[in-house]
């Protein structure tokens, strides 16, 4: 084949089978924050999965128990309250998800953006105040527990030890705090910038 | 941008999109990442639109821009396509006829391009749309002179991939 013939097959093409409206490309120059909103959607199921599936890997609950000497009435709640914490958090952002997905005024995505940026906040702290909940009750029933205190050898000193245990759990939570920092930080900065833009372009 | 300014950019981009579907096909090889590098140039285009002072065509600027976004991600994603697969549809149109269809010259003709590299790609798209060697090297960001050493290189290539 010799290419300079090749040239007319190349212009005399027909259309594209893809072919966009201008409603189509009014959309697109306004949607690359839907998939950064999806994916904070799929995150935030993925670890609900998670959190549910865990334990049942490592931890056998009956065992916790008899060690650490609380009633299973406290973890039962507990748990019921994070899960129903964490689907009510879910099903907004799914819904932000299919708001964005919709949108087609630069307004309303700024509008679902900064209620995206809101719902993450709100979530972290959620999730950290039920961790530090849980910690201080935690503490204060291993610190009232006759069976625990009996366990506890002579000579270790008792204050170094509920001292050493608190920090550790305020380590575990500054840990999970600086992991949700990452992960939506990353998610965030970028709708953050895209809000930017859109309000320039305004 | 406001408002009139963003409607006639919609307008315009709208009318001349052949252009970009073109550069799509080139640079990718199914529907779903045809949509998607269409849409990542849309936004570069809406982006640098206020900037674009109509000193030359709109359609010129488009495929400036277009190719542009088109060879910075395909740097980014480095994703190969399979060379051996390409081959292998090549042999199979030729043997299917001696004369082959308008369609499938072109079809053969796009698959020879997606084998090439970012720049051979960019380069072919060019030549096969008769742009001057000035545009050619101004899009390229390179000399005239350096720009006629690559087409010779990568019109040879194209040559070769079509004629094994």
């Amino acid at each position: 084949m010799v290419l300079d013939n090749l040239k007319d097959v190349w212009k005399n093409q027909k259309e594209s089978a893809i072919n966009f409206s201008e409603s189509d490309i009014y959309k697109m120059i306004h949607k690359k924050s839907t998939s950064i909103v999806k994916w904070i959607f799929y995150i935030s199921v993925i670890e609900f999965l998670a959190v549910i599936i865990l334990p049942f890997i490592f931890v056998d609950s009956s065992d916790v128990e008899n060690e650490i000497y609380i009633n299973t009435m406290f973890i039962n709640v507990i748990n019921i309250l994070s899960y129903v914490v964490a689907a009510i958090f879910i099903f907004i952002f799914y819904e932000n998800y299919k708001r964005i997905s919709v949108t087609d005024s630069s307004h309303k995505l700024m509008n679902t953006i900064i209620k995206t940026r809101n719902t993450v906040k709100y979530y972290i702290i959620t999730q950290l105040s039920l961790g530090v909940i849980v910690l201080v009750i935690f503490l204060y029933k291993i610190s009232v527990s006759e069976q625990f205190l009996s366990n506890i050898p002579d000579d270790i000193n008792k204050t170094f030890l509920w001292f050493s245990v608190s920090l550790i759990g305020f380590i575990v939570l500054g840990l999970v705090w600086l992991f949700y920092k990452l992960l939506y930080g990353i998610l965030l900065n970028r709708l953050r910038d895209n809000y930017k833009e859109l309000r320039k372009n305004e | 941008m406001d408002k009139p300014l963003k409607t006639k950019f919609v307008k315009d981009l709208q009318q001349n999109q052949g252009i970009i579907h073109k550069i799509c096909r080139a640079y990718t090889t199914d529907d779903a990442a045809h949509k998607d590098l269409f849409q990542e140039i849309s936004i570069q285009l809406y982006k640098a639109y206020p900037k674009f002072r109509g000193d030359s065509k709109f359609s010129t600027w488009m495929y400036r821009v277009a190719l542009n976004t088109a060879i910075s991600l395909y740097r980014k994603s480095k994703r190969s396509i399979k060379t051996g697969q390409i081959f292998d549809n090549l042999k199979e149109l030729e043997y299917q006829a001696y004369d082959p269809t308008k369609d499938q010259q072109l079809a053969l003709l796009y698959k020879a391009i997606q084998s090439l590299n970012d720049i051979e790609k960019a380069l072919c798209l060019m030549y096969l749309d008769d742009k001057p060697y000035t545009e050619i090297a101004a899009t390229l960001g390179i000399t005239e002179v350096n720009a006629r050493v690559k087409m010779n290189r990568a019109k040879k290539k194209l040559k070769n991939i079509l004629n094994p």
